[in-house]
């Protein structure tokens, strides 16, 4: 179907999205059930009865003028009020698959001492492996299997956040599904854009993948830890970032052996929103 | 390049519009896509054709316009065609041509029949 990432088969398996484990972290929780929410139906039954008779058939144009991305933004716009009303800072976390998004959401809820919960959206196209480790590192976890989709859209998170129900003045990561391509043009309704590139990928992927750096406030340079092993030059890579989007910080860590992650804690506590939301609802 | 996403959003602009104005069929849909706009046409008709049965564009033809994407330079202002989302103005290579047209995703219009 889609030549470059192979995103959207027409009969492709419709998304779906699981609250995993929590039981022990929510004794006083109600379980809902929302295991089947389809992020794409059309609720509409259009009927085409055949009326036969009508021959003088006019045609009349009837101008539209919409943004095809126009819906994926106004529900985005939904969930950015919503998040904003509780203080919640939102993260969403881009990638390649295996960049490292997963282990570095595992540290950062083990040891970021910063105040706040930290709630997760996984998208993954299958499993609930992800959601299952943050689970384990003691966070909330709502894992969206997008099947054959490539990407998390607003609706999807909208969704989520049904599920998740954040706390006032939290965290809320949301780790995109694992490509460079589509994330990048559906706003989920995020505070920041963050994007990670392993020192294994290659000093060429802003440039291959200009998009994704294009809205970005962060890079993050992971996998500092294989530096001397791989052919990466890191200032030959933040050269090309740099010229894809001029405004973009970085920061080097490791998320394995810890290296830099206080550079990573520190960029949190400065870009988190400063006022309190006055209301815990 | 989520070509799928994109048909059915297409699909809901034009259900919506043929909602909002009482028709149930719609004969023509007219789309504006940019060159640079990370949309493959190819792909994008394809998954518009297998999405739009059932739907009030299920017999539709679809129109694409595809709009080639044209940058200026921020050094000596001229205009000239982007063939990448970063290219380097062929002037002055040391600058990168600033895209003003070209990454439309756009519903321009749909033709409808009315029983006259
Ligand atoms: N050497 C090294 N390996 C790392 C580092 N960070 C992550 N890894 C390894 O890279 C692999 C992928 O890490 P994940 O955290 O699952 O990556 P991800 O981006 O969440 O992957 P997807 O969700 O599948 O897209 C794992 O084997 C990690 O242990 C690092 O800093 N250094
Ligand atoms: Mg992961
Ligand atoms: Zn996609
Ligand atoms: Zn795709
Ligand atoms: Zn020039």
């Amino acid at each position: 179907m889609c030549d470059s990432c192979g995103c959207g088969q027409p009969n492709g398996e419709k998304a779906t999205i699981k609250k995993v484990g929590g039981s022990h972290k929510h004794p006083h929780g109600h379980d809902h059930d929302h295991d089947h929410l389809h992020g794409h139906d059309h609720d509409h039954d259009h009927s085409h009865g055949h009326t036969h008779g009508h021959t003088h058939a006019v045609k009349e144009t009837i101008s539209v003028q919409t943004n095809i991305l126009e819906l994926n933004d106004r529900i985005a716009l939904e969930n950015r009020r919503l998040l904003e009303a509780k203080n919640i800072f939102t993260l969403n976390l881009m990638s390649s698959p295996g960049a490292g998004k997963t282990t570095l959401l595992e540290r950062t809820i083990r040891e970021y001492s910063g105040p706040g919960e930290w709630y997760v959206i996984e998208g993954d196209q299958q499993t609930t492996l992800d959601a299952d480790r943050i689970d384990d590192a003691g966070a909330t976890a709502v894992q969206v299997n997008t099947g054959t989709g490539c990407h998390l859209d607003a609706l999807l998170v909208k969704q989520s956040l049904e599920i998740l129900t954040p706390a006032a003045n939290s965290i809320l990561a949301i780790e995109n599904v694992g490509n460079l391509v589509c994330p990048a043009l559906f706003d989920l309704g995020e505070t920041a854009r963050v994007v990670i590139v392993s020192t294994t990928e290659g000093v060429d992927k802003p440039l291959k993948y200009p998009t994704i750096l294009q809205g970005t406030q962060l890079c993050i340079l992971n996998k500092s830890d294989l530096l001397p092993y791989v052919d990466f030059d890191a200032d030959v890579f933040k050269s090309n970032a740099l010229k894809v989007n001029p405004s973009l910080s970085f920061l080097t860590i490791s998320a394995t052996t810890g290296d830099g992650l206080d550079s990573w804690f520190e960029w949190l506590d400065a870009n988190r929103p400063k006022k309190a939301a006055t209301t815990s609802k | 390049m989520h070509e799928m996403s994109i048909a059915l959003d297409i699909l809901r602009i034009v259900e919506k519009t043929a909602h909002d104005h009482e028709v149930d069929s719609v004969e023509d849909i007219f789309l504006q896509i940019g060159s640079l706009a990370g949309v493959m046409i190819h792909s994008l008709e394809f998954c518009l054709e297998v999405a739009k049965s059932d739907t009030v564009a299920d017999h539709a033809a679809i129109h694409i316009d595809e709009v080639a994407a044209e940058g200026n330079c921020p050094n000596c202002h001229q205009a000239y065609p982007m063939n990448a989302i970063l290219e380097a103005c062929p002037q002055c290579p040391e600058y990168y041509l600033t895209m003003h047209t070209g990454d439309q995703l756009k519903v321009v219009e749909i033709e409808i029949e009315r029983a006259a």
